[in-house]
C-alpha cells in the first residue's frame, strides 16, 4: 500500500491502537470502524492483532498480521516477546516513510505483554524520534469490570507511552451512557473514583449501541461496514440468507451506526496531538 | 463519504507482507441515502403491522421482534402505537357510539329527575283489596236500583220475584 492520502494531514500516518484489559467492550468493532474511516480517506494502513480470536483479520482480510504470543513458551523464552512484536515496531518505524498508518487491535489478555514490549524497546522515545502520532483508543462500557479494566489500561499506557494520546470510547451497547447512571450505582461510583480523574482532559467518542441481531451476520462472515453499506438489498439478502426486508433493516442500522461514528473518529484522527499525549 | 460512483474495481493487490488484499466496495452518499430511505420504508411497514395487531387483535409483539426494530425503530413503534390509540378513541371515529351513549345519558337524567322529586301525597299505607272496596262503594247504588225497579213494576209476579231476591241477597249479606 503506497497510495498517497487524499488530503495531506499532519496526524496521518499514525500509530493507532484499540486496547483494554476488559474483553467484549468493542475493541475489534472499533478498529474495523477506524480501518473503514481510513479507507474512505484513502489513507493506507497495516493491521496487527494480538488476540486469541483473530476477528480483525476476518473483518479486514489479509491486511492483518497476527502477533499472538504463546504464553507457555514465553515463560521459558522471554525474548520471544520482542521477536513476536518486532513486525509492529518495524511498521511503526517505517510508517512515516511509507505513509502507512499502523493499526493494532490488542486483546484483553495481551495488554500486559504489549505494555512490557513497549517498555522493553522504549517505544515512546522512538515514536517521538520518528515524529509518529500515536493514539490509543480505550473502549469502556458502563459496568464496573469494564471501567476498572479501562482505568488500569489507561494508567499502564500513560506510564509506558506517555506521548501517546489516549481517547476514551464509551460504548453504549447493553448498558447505556455512564453519565446517565445513578450516582449511587457501583459502576458510576467506580467511574467517578478511578476513571474520571484520568480521562478529564481526554477526547471522548460516544459509540452508539448496535443491535447484535443486525451486526452478527456481517461480523461472522467478515463483512466490514463499508461493504454492507454498499450492498444492494437483493444481493445482500441472498448473500446473508435473509429476507430482503430484514436486510434493509439491518443495513439501515449499520449505516446509521457508521454515520454516527465516522465524524467522531475522523475528528480524532485529523486532530494532531503534537505528540504530547493527554498531559498538555 | 465519496459522492462519486462506486469505486470498487474488484481487484486484489499485494499489500503488507506480500499478501493479497481486496479493495472493499466504497459506499457512496447515494448508497447511504438509499439505505436510510429503504430502512425507513421497511420500518414503517413493519411497525404498521405490529400496531394493527395490537389495536385490532390485542396481540402484543414479543421482545425479539421489538429488539430487531432497533432503538429508533422501537421509538417509532411506541409513538405510532400511541397515535393509533388516540385515533381509536377519537370522537369522529366513534360518532355512532357517542350518539347512542348520549341518548342513554339523557334518558337516565330524566329518570333521575322524576325519582328525585318526592310525592308527599302518595299513599303510605296499603290500600284494601279491590273486591272489598267495590262492595262498600256499590252497596247503596244496588239498593237504589232495586227499589226503583220494584216501584216501577206493578206486576205481582215481578214483585214476588224481586222480593224473594231481596230476601236472599239480604240473607247472603249482599245488601
Amino acid at each position: 500500500m503506497t497510495k498517497t492520502p487524499k488530503t495531506p494531514n499532519a496526524s496521518l500516518p499514525a500509530f493507532l491502537a484499540t486496547i483494554s484489559q476488559e474483553s467484549a467492550v468493542g475493541k475489534t468493532t472499533l478498529m474495523t470502524l477506524i480501518a473503514d474511516v481510513l479507507t474512505l480517506e484513502k489513507s493506507p494502513y497495516a493491521g496487527f492483532q494480538a488476540d486469541d480470536k483473530p476477528r480483525l483479520a476476518a473483518m479486514l482480510g489479509a491486511r492483518v498480521t497476527d502477533l499472538k504470543v504463546d504464553a507457555d513458551l514465553l515463560i521459558e523464552q522471554p525474548s520471544l516477546l520482542r521477536t513476536t512484536y518486532s513486525p509492529l515496531y518495524t511498521a511503526c518505524s517505517d510508517a512515516k516513510k511509507t505513509g502507512t498508518t499502523v493499526l493494532l487491535d490488542a486483546g484483553a489478555r495481551e495488554v500486559e505483554n504489549i505494555a512490557n514490549f513497549f517498555s522493553d524497546v522504549d517505544l515512546d522515545e522512538d515514536l517521538v524520534r520518528w515524529n509518529l502520532t500515536t493514539k490509543f483508543f480505550v473502549p469502556v462500557q458502563a459496568d464496573p469490570e469494564s471501567i476498572a479494566g479501562a482505568a488500569m489500561t489507561w494508567e499502564r499506557m500513560q506510564k509506558v507511552v506517555p506521548h501517546a494520546q489516549l481517547i476514551l470510547v464509551e460504548n453504549l451497547h447493553d448498558r447505556g451512557q455512564i453519565d446517565r447512571l445513578k450516582a449511587q450505582s457501583p459502576a458510576r461510583m467506580m467511574y467517578d473514583k478511578i476513571l474520571a480523574p484520568l480521562v478529564v482532559n481526554a477526547p471522548r467518542i460516544i459509540m452508539p449501541a448496535l443491535v447484535v441481531d443486525f451486526w452478527q451476520p456481517f461480523e461472522e462472515s467478515g463483512t466490514r461496514f463499508l461493504k454492507v453499506m454498499a450492498l444492494e438489498a437483493e444481493d445482500g439478502a441472498s448473500q446473508f440468507s435473509m429476507s430482503v426486508g430484514d436486510f434493509k433493516i439491518a443495513r439501515g442500522n449499520v449505516t446509521k451506526f457508521f454515520g454516527a461514528m465516522h465524524p467522531q473518529i475522523k475528528a480524532v484522527l485529523m486532530h494532531s496531538s503534537d505528540g504530547a499525549g493527554n498531559a498538555r | 463519504m465519496p459522492d462519486n460512483s462506486k469505486e470498487h474495481d474488484g481487484s486484489k493487490s499485494r499489500g503488507q507482507n506480500g499478501r493479497l488484499e481486496e479493495t472493499p466496495t466504497l459506499p457512496t452518499r447515494a448508497d447511504v441515502r438509499r439505505n436510510l430511505a429503504e430502512w425507513e420504508v421497511e420500518l414503517r411497514r413493519r411497525v404498521a403491522i405490529l400496531v394493527r395487531n395490537v389495536v385490532d387483535q390485542n396481540q402484543l409483539p414479543n421482545e425479539p421482534t421489538l429488539r430487531r426494530l432497533g432503538l429508533d425503530g422501537r421509538r417509532y413503534y411506541q409513538t405510532s402505537l400511541q397515535l393509533a390509540f388516540r385515533r381509536n378513541i377519537d370522537a369522529q371515529a366513534n360518532r355512532e357510539v357517542v350518539a347512542e351513549n348520549a341518548g342513554d345519558r339523557m334518558r337516565g337524567r330524566a329518570l333521575v329527575q322524576l325519582s328525585s322529586k318526592p310525592n308527599w301525597h302518595d299513599r303510605r299505607s296499603e290500600r284494601p283489596k279491590y273486591t272489598k272496596r267495590a262492595r262498600k262503594s256499590s252497596r247503596p247504588l244496588v239498593a237504589a236500583i232495586i227499589v226503583a225497579t220494584i216501584l216501577t213494576l206493578n206486576s205481582d209476579l215481578l214483585a214476588k220475584v224481586f222480593t224473594s231476591l231481596l230476601e236472599r241477597m239480604t240473607s247472603y249479606g249482599l245488601l
